[in-house]
């Protein structure tokens, strides 16, 4: 079975949904209100990818863009051994487990050990402008192409908008 | 009085049974006692589906958990505040047709 490429590459400063940033700085800020002059601020470097749509990023109607954590295989299962059992990714893959999204590997759509996965519950906030000089500094890089960007859209939105109940229907039997 | 008695077991030996389910239309159980047979593996079978469902369901609602990927590298930076008062909302340009 042929894999249909998930990702094309682009070289642009221009921002889209669906744009894969590696070494993204994020600053984590301790801010104590008590002290508001010098303060050391803790920077991690990150991989993201791009949530805010496309349109506002085109019309610049965001000050800030929303990213996800993105990251390989190796790199999740070394923080959790449980996904190395079999079948665990697989689950991740019919999109049983929440918050958790897969996307093929960019160079070898068809090796599925190459896939990146996207972590919905690790969402950040950098700014417009850094953001945009830090993809033109990065030059070829890849972006989500349609339909697997709908589709990634659509997932993130089905996690966000879940109700818990207190109690449902109680079973058939 | 001195009791004897068998001392206490140590372990617990499970024995594994296979229940048959029984058919109670065939010839052969048409006698009293064995239509009471049918009728108790009956409501064991019954009762064991029952708890094979709940721990499939319980299994599959089971969310998994995971932990976030800790950064590819840290370092820290020296940042001076600047209190520039309250935020404005931002502008909104309604595209009125």
């Amino acid at each position: 079975m042929t894999i249909e490429p998930f990702w094309m590459q682009v070289n642009e400063s221009d921002l889209r949904q669906g744009d894969y940033l590696i070494n993204c700085f994020v600053p984590i800020s301790l801010f104590e209100a008590h002290n508001l002059e010098e303060q050391e601020v803790e920077v991690q470097e990150r991989d993201l990818i791009v949530l805010t749509q496309s349109c506002d990023l085109e019309n610049r109607k965001t000050r800030l863009v929303s990213l996800y954590l993105i990251s390989t295989l190796p790199e999740f299962e070394a923080v959790n051994p449980d996904f190395t059992k079999k079948g665990k990714w697989n689950e991740v893959r019919k999109g049983r487990v929440e918050g958790l999204h897969l996307l093929a590997s960019p160079v070898n759509p068809e090796d599925s050990r190459g896939a990146l996965v996207v972590d919905f519950r690790e969402i950040y906030s950098l700014p417009f402008n850094y953001l945009t000089q830090h993809a033109t500094q990065l030059e070829n890089r890849w972006r989500l192409k349609s339909p697997f960007l709908e589709h990634f859209s659509q997932t993130f939105a089905r996690f966000f908008m879940r109700v818990g109940l207190p109690s449902g229907v109680p079973e058939f039997k | 009085m001195t009791i004897i008695h068998l001392p206490h077991p140590t372990s617990t030996e499970t024995r594994q049974l296979l229940l048959i389910r029984e058919q109670p239309g065939l010839p052969q159980f048409q006698s009293q006692e064995r239509q009471r047979l049918v009728k108790v593996t009956e409501q064991i079978w019954q009762t064991l589906t029952c708890s094979e469902k709940l721990l499939n369901t319980l299994a599959d609602d089971e969310e998994i958990q995971h932990n976030s990927v800790p950064p590819k590298r840290v370092f820290t930076m020296k940042v001076r505040y600047r209190l520039t008062g309250r935020m404005q909302p931002q502008p909104y340009l309604l595209e009125d047709e």
